[in-house]
């Protein structure tokens, strides 16, 4: 099939589940909140009255941020332990958010969102969050290895072979890149399939997913690149609707929030987008088997 | 010829040698010369070893009749390498300028032979000396004794010869591969500072131990070198290459000379790409130019007008893109440097680019000579790129030529007024240039300029301890680089912000000219300061060079609110009444409906850092223009109270930005009422870069 139609009917599938994007979305900016919230009343305590702020209106200045940082003293310090909450909620929350985004993309169950989503993101994340752990030195091996050799020639050259370390260099941090890309897009493929089929041994399916992806990776890069350069289109627009904007509060300053919730929202709906095309890649490359094999195999009905 | 015609070619001779005296030029044109070297060194590039033969003659600067000198001072600054003992790895623990030395890469200098001219060896006097620390291990500065005293203004020549082992590059000077970076190489000698030298007492040697943290210091004089490479390098060297001789052994023998110089510097490496250019004194610089600066620095044309000087390029290889921003950026400072402070007076200009991985030499000045720092990575990025590294180190060394070379300041005792001169100067070279705000980041809409850069150093905390006048070695841990480079500039900023761009420009510009060729100290640029701008500031050096401490002016509070009628028994037209509480309140009900009922505006201001400098305050009434007052009653608080129809609505400290030194600009500033814009333009920008991130961890 054309990677474009692919692509195509995954974001007709995502236009479909509106609910599920602004669900995937609005989740996010619950945990972001947790570090935005204080940031915003700090910062409105430091600068609504102090009219030399303003310049940051007009551009971020950085000089402007040191002197603010150094204002807050240790208020700043407290921020480097609320973004690691954060990061840990984002990582709890991507093996729930995923086993409710498969259940619900998944399942032909009528039921609500919400009651298709909490059952995935409870049934699954016990098994998603030991696949995640298995893809962790799984991305570091694949990175290893398709990236260590060109590390390699890189630390064994002279000095004097500048273009050629900077090159080598540019291109090692791509491969890993690249590997740590292709193991993600297993972990997802994995468990699609452990969604779809009810499989208990996440990671074996994993491992076995995780091969095929790298026995032929541009099945689902083919899915993946249409949906990234559309990323990639988006944040162009944003950029653009950015700069064109005047150094202004109000009106102004609201059209530039929306902006960038819309912005991720889009991201959300690409995400979805992607699961979607995943799925379809993982009915046509691993059949669901019948149930009986399935529950021959010790899944759970 | 008639009689009176006679009288009159003779009259006019007589005026026009007089001109000469009427319109002397201000800027000297050459240096007094108190020595002269006439070296002779042979590169082994396979050891790594240099040897060579001197011959100096040195002259007594002294005035004094009794100021006979009865001993010579030298150094010998690769001895910093010879082990990890010398006051130069103590200190640096073997790091510095983000580099490491290896340990295979020890350096020496051995004297080999000392002789007068007359023949007799002075070799047995030599001993080491340590005047700054005693450490009885470090060898970097060597003395001889003499057997006759060198009368005031008598020469004394020798003969000196040398070996050194070449450090593997560490610290501005070694080789990399076949990569010699050849500076600070030689038995240089130190600088006899008769009597009343930069405030000096009592005559004698002022040579320092090579430190961590110091640079050079020594006397003007002329050089004739001849280096001896394989003939596969290509060398590069202070002053114009004035002969060349193949040789028959397989080598080339360069002869460089230069007059006016404190120092020689050459380099070596057969992967050198050379490129010339000339910046050009007619073409480089407009009419316009040229003319506006003699305005502001209150010059005749001929007092400003450039030379031309041959630059000569010697680029790594791969580095090719970036040749032409190298050029560029050395005619941008050849050309303001000159403007402002006096033509660069040689002939020549060589810029060198070490070779990869030999970042220790990167971003050091000699005269006539500097090397640059770049790297492949900036092929990518031209002028109007990320970051403007190429030309800001370019434009920094450069103005070393004028702060260190032409200004010849003793960077051990005072590195300020080098690099903090060079520092200040550098920014605004970099401003023309570039643009005042993003001189050096200028990326998807994250700039930085150069002076705002300096500024991010100044935090409140770390700085408190030190005072920019202290010398190069002395300096609590990690404070040398910002008392040296951007604390100086930012004091020279403060100053103009004070004196006025013109003023400033004066002060700067009779400064370079009366110490050109010179060794001036900070306290002759003190009273050059005081007698230009007419000023006393005494005051403001004694707080920013002479004193630790911070610059921070504050609003510490501010408030308007409608005056409260008087109660109580009060004044009313010469009459005592009572006003009671109902009453007061009924008369303020009254003045609000008639809208003649004042404002009571009270400002608190606090110096929050030790320096108490004049601050200018800008009051916005409403309805009114902003009116300005200056706060410079010398106290650490103040307290101002206005009683007018027109409410307080904005007050603003240092509202053009004038005392670059503020540590916080963002407690200059205070309004009544609240605009929450910019905290939640600052805040959703946070929320938005921070949901990508999250983004990303789940793909």
């Amino acid at each position: 099939m054309n990677t474009l139609t692919e692509a195509r009917r995954a974001l007709r599938r995502t236009w479909r589940t509106p609910r599920l994007v602004l669900l995937l979305w609005s989740a996010h900016l619950v945990i972001a909140g947790i570090a935005f919230y204080p940031v915003l009343r700090h910062l409105d305590a430091a600068l609504a009255n102090a009219p030399a702020g303003d310049e940051f209106l007009r551009r971020f200045s950085l000089p402007l941020l040191s002197d603010l940082m150094r204002a807050g003293g240790g208020w700043f310090q407290g921020l480097g332990p609320l973004l690691l909450l954060v990061a840990v909620l984002t990582i709890l929350w991507n093996p729930l958010a995923a086993g409710g985004a498969l259940e619900s993309l998944l399942s032909g169950d009528p039921s609500r969102l919400a009651h298709r989503f909490g059952r995935g993101a409870g049934r699954f994340f016990g098994r998603f969050v030991r696949m995640g752990l298995a893809a962790v030195p799984a991305a570091l091996l694949v990175a290893g290895i398709l990236a260590g050799p060109i590390f390699g020639v890189r630390a064994s050259l002279d000095d004097t072979a500048e273009g050629a370390k900077f090159w080598l260099g540019l291109a090692g941090i791509l491969v890993a890149l690249f590997a740590i890309l292709l193991v993600q897009l297993a972990l997802d493929l994995a468990r699609i399939r452990v969604a779809r089929d009810d499989v208990r041994k996440g990671v074996r399916v994993f491992r076995a997913t995780l091969r095929a992806v790298l026995r032929r990776p541009w099945q689902v890069l083919a899915i993946w690149l249409p949906l990234a350069l559309v990323f990639v289109a988006i944040s162009a627009l944003y950029l653009g609707f950015r700069g064109l904007l005047p150094p202004s509060g109000g009106v102004i300053l609201f059209a530039l929030v929306l902006a960038q919730q819309l912005v991720m929202i889009a991201r959300a709906g690409l995400r979805v987008a992607l699961w979607s095309g995943e799925i379809a890649l993982a009915d046509r490359k691993w059949p669901a088997a019948p149930l009986a094999s399935r529950l021959a195999a010790g899944a759970r009905t | 010829m008639p009689a009176h015609s006679l009288r009159a070619t003779a009259a006019s001779l007589a005026f026009l040698c007089a001109l000469p005296a009427l319109a002397a030029p201000k800027l000297p044109e050459r240096a007094a010369t108190v020595v002269a070297y006439d070296i002779s060194v042979q590169l082994d590039p396979e050891k790594k070893e240099l040897n060579g033969r001197e011959h100096i003659v040195w002259r007594n600067p002294s005035t004094d009749p009794a100021d006979a000198v009865s001993d010579l001072w030298f150094h010998l600054y690769w001895n910093a390498f010879r082990n990890n003992r010398s006051t130069f790895f103590v200190e640096s623990g073997g790091q510095l300028r983000r580099d490491k030395a290896e340990t295979d890469g020890w350096g020496w200098t051995e004297i080999t032979a000392v002789k007068l001219a007359t023949g007799e060896n002075l070799l047995p006097s030599l001993t080491f000396e340590q005047p700054d620390d005693d450490n009885a291990d470090d060898r970097t500065v060597a003395r001889v004794l003499l057997p006759t005293p060198v009368p005031p203004g008598g020469e004394i020549a020798l003969d000196i010869e040398f070996q050194t082992k070449v450090p593997k590059v560490f610290a501005r000077a070694g080789y990399k591969g076949d990569f010699f970076a050849v500076t600070q190489w030689f038995p240089k000698l130190g600088v006899y500072e008769p009597a009343g030298l930069r405030g000096r007492e009592q005559s004698g040697w002022n040579c320092h131990q090579y430190h961590a943290n110091s640079e050079y210091y020594a006397d003007y004089g002329r050089f004739k070198v001849e280096i001896t490479v394989p003939k596969r390098f290509v060398v590069g060297a202070t002053g114009p290459e004035t002969a060349r001789r193949e040789n028959a052994d397989g080598t080339t023998t360069y002869v460089h000379q230069q007059a006016d110089v404190h120092d020689f510097a050459w380099t070596a490496d057969p992967r050198f790409l050379e490129y010339r250019e000339t910046f050009s004194a007619d073409r480089d610089v407009t009419p316009q130019e040229y003319a506006a600066t003699a305005k502001l620095l209150d010059r005749s044309l001929e007092e400003v007008k450039l030379q031309d000087v041959a630059i000569r390029l010697l680029l790594q290889p791969g580095h090719e893109p970036q040749k032409d921003r190298h050029f560029a950026a050395a005619k941008l400072a050849l050309k303001w440097y000159g403007l402002w402070y006096g033509a660069y007076p040689y002939e020549t200009l060589t810029l060198v680019d070490p070779t990869p991985g030999a970042g220790g030499a990167a971003g050091v000045e000699y005269p006539t000579l500097f090397f640059c720092g770049t790297n492949y990575l900036y092929n990518f990025w031209p002028g109007k790129g990320l970051l403007h590294e190429a030309e800001i180190v370019t434009v920094h060394e450069f103005g070393h030529q004028f702060w260190y070379g032409l200004v010849g300041s003793n960077e051990f005792e005072e590195a300020w007024l080098d690099e903090g001169f060079t520092t200040y100067s550098t920014a605004k070279v970099l401003e023309i240039g570039y643009g005042r705000d993003n001189s050096i980041v200028d990326f998807l809409g994250l700039e930085l300029g150069a002076v705002e850069s300096d500024r991010m150093q100044n935090s409140l905390e770390s700085r408190r301890y030190d005072k920019i006048a202290t010398s190069a070695w002395q300096f609590s841990r990690n404070q040398y680089g910002y008392n040296a480079y951007a604390r100086p500039a930012l004091m020279l900023e403060t100053l103009e912000g004070m004196l006025g761009t013109e003023t400033m420009a004066r002060v700067m510009r009779t400064y370079h000219e009366r110490f050109r060729f010179g060794h001036p100290r900070g306290a002759d640029f003190f009273a050059v300061a005081e007698e230009v701008s007419g000023q006393q500031l005494d005051s403001f050096f004694a707080q920013t060079v002479d004193s630790p401490g911070v610059l921070d002016p504050a609003i510490l509070d501010l408030t308007s609110e409608p005056a409260p009628q008087a109660r109580g028994k009060v004044m009313v037209d010469g009459a005592e009444v009572e006003i009671d509480e109902k009453r007061a309140a009924e008369l303020e009900g009254e003045a609000d409906d008639s809208e003649s009922r004042n404002y009571r505006s009270i400002l608190q201001l606090r110096q929050r850092g030790e320096m108490i400098l004049p601050v200018e305050v800008e009051l916005l009434f409403e309805g009114k223009e902003p009116e300005r007052r200056l706060w410079d009653d010398g106290q650490r608080w103040a307290k101002w109270e206005f009683e007018r129809p027109e409410k307080l609505l904005e007050v603003r400290l240092d509202p053009d930005g004038k005392l670059a030194l503020d540590a916080d600009r963002l407690n200059n500033t205070r309004r009544i009422e609240p605009d929450p814009a910019a905290a939640r333009k600052l805040a959703t920008g946070f929320l938005f870069w921070l949901q990508q991130g999250m983004a990303l961890l789940g793909m």
